[in-house]
């Protein structure tokens, strides 16, 4: 999972999507998401994947990530698809083009919006302690990955991990699992203290979500309006 | 692969709003709980579900945590991280947006086994023997009531009366389709209505039609597939959770339920 490639690019990105406002790539994920909701035909899903894809792409997303990220939606759909007792190929190819272009639009919101930016929308609709929880995970993600990158490294090489021996190396994996347990209860309790000590009392203050609209942003707006006009109106 | 994130696009949006809306209920629950028993280790919450996030992407297996997450936090705490790196995931198009609530209850149930079952079996049998029963039976019970989400929510009830004759009808089906060239199907279906299997062929019937625009999911099918996949997952998962539980065990005991 690139968590850290999405955060990156989200923040340094300098597209012209990047520049679009929140509010406009949250309606445009929200319209794509309906959209694939209502249309069943394979072939306007392949012209809204055609469409999410370009939209990634002209927001400078790298072709060869591009088709990790859609790897996940195929793989996952794939087992529902074949899955089907018709022996029609609409119906799987329909079920994969639906997850693949969902998984799309809103790669399309985090891969152009930076995380605060999400997380100050959803607080409107979320309990605090539900997204203050968010935005630790977030947060504490990346210093995990690198200590657990770190004894990873370790592990091999002290000769503890080997592919071909999977006892061996789970035992070894769940002491490391356990290790950054340990040690990110430790950090919670640190950063619980630290909270304290900033007057925290149950929830992190975010900045209010901007609700005005830019010019750039009728450009993805009318995007979404003929996506539409393409699924109802066809 | 113990699990599977529901994508988007096989479950009817009306039941992906069903799960919404329990989801939601039962976050306000949590949050309700965690306020009542003055629970405020917001940071832990955020925490372990980087830990599962982690365990999920980065390191080998694949592992969940969500029993062991049960076992450590509780059922509040771990219901509100469960829910959290399901959102996460699904942002990064590892299972669907629209379904974060149902992958949410699924690997929910998970937590509250883990940790009712955790707590029962810990006062008359060792904290690792108790750790892996609570790791099989918690999975294997999120595993099933995954398939019955996505069975029932996509199934005909005709299709799930048949299903046991689920072989049977397929060669029935199979031996019709090579043998009509004009694919006139409802003949077939009046011919063998009264006969021995003549619910096994209206179901062909609707298969037929079904091929043709509405196709329908098979529930048989899909647990013959993703069954052999999450069996191993299930064995794998529960053998990790014993040896973190035994790692935490030696180290620090005090932290689990």
């Amino acid at each position: 999972m690139d968590l850290t490639f999405i955060d990156r690019i989200s923040i340094k990105g300098d597209s012209f999507f990047h520049r679009v406002s929140p509010l406009a790539k949250i309606i445009n994920t929200l319209g794509l998401i309906i959209i694939v909701v209502i249309c069943n035909q394979p072939s306007r899903l392949a012209v809204l994947l055609s469409v999410v894809t370009l939209l990634l792409l002209l927001s400078r997303f790298p072709p060869n990530k591009l088709l990790h990220f859609f790897a996940y939606p195929v793989v996952f759909s794939l087992i529902f698809a074949v899955s089907s007792s018709s022996a029609s190929a609409g119906y799987g190819i329909a079920i994969v083009l639906k997850a693949v272009v969902a998984a799309g639009s809103v790669l399309f919101l985090v891969a152009t919006t930076p995380y605060t930016e999400i997380f100050s929308w959803m607080s409107l609709l979320l309990p605090a302690v539900v997204i203050d929880s968010m935005f630790l995970t977030y947060r504490s993600f990346f210093i995990l990955v690198t200590k657990a990158a770190n004894l990873f490294t370790a592990i091999k090489l002290r000769a503890g991990y080997n592919p071909l021996r999977i006892l061996y190396n789970l035992k070894n994996t769940a002491k490391m699992v356990g290790m950054t347990l340990l040690h990110s209860i430790d950090m919670s309790e640190r950063m619980y203290n630290i909270f304290l000590l900033r007057g925290y009392d149950g929830s992190i203050l975010y900045s209010r979500p901007k609700l005005s609209l830019k010019k750039q942003d009728g450009v993805l707006l009318l995007i979404l309006a003929m996506l539409f006009w393409m699924v109802i109106g066809w | 692969m113990s699990h599977l994130h529901i994508p988007d696009g096989i479950i009817p949006i009306v039941w992906a709003a069903v799960g919404y809306l329990a989801t939601v209920l039962i976050l306000v629950l949590c949050t309700y709980m965690l306020k009542r028993r003055q629970i405020r280790r917001t940071p832990l919450i955020g925490i372990f579900a980087a830990v599962m996030l982690l365990t999920m992407g980065v390191f080998p297996y694949h592992l969940n945590l969500a029993v062991l997450s049960g076992i450590v936090l509780g059922p509040w705490m771990g219901l509100i991280a469960v829910f959290i790196v399901n959102l996460l995931l699904s942002l990064m198009g590892h299972g669907g947006i629209t379904v974060v609530g149902l992958n949410t209850l699924i690997l929910g149930s998970e937590v509250v086994l883990g940790y009712i079952l955790f707590k029962l079996l810990k006062g008359y049998i060792k904290p690792m023997p108790a750790a892996g029963v609570t790791a099989i039976v918690s999975l294997t019970v999120s595993l099933f009531f995954m398939f019955s989400v996505v069975g029932l929510v996509n199934l005909d009830p005709v299709t799930v009366l048949n299903h046991g004759h689920g072989i049977e009808f397929h060669q029935e089906a199979h031996h019709i389709i090579e043998n009509d060239d004009s694919h006139n199907y409802s003949k077939h279906i009046h011919k063998n209505d009264v006969g021995r299997h003549g619910h096994i062929m209206q179901q062909t019937f609707a298969e037929y039609d079904n091929s043709n625009g509405d196709a329908k999911f098979s529930l048989h099918r899909f647990t013959r597939i993703f069954l052999p996949v999450a069996m191993p997952g299930i064995i794998i998962e529960a053998v990790a959770t014993i040896l973190i539980i035994g790692f935490i065990m030696k180290i620090r005991p005090n932290i689990l339920c």
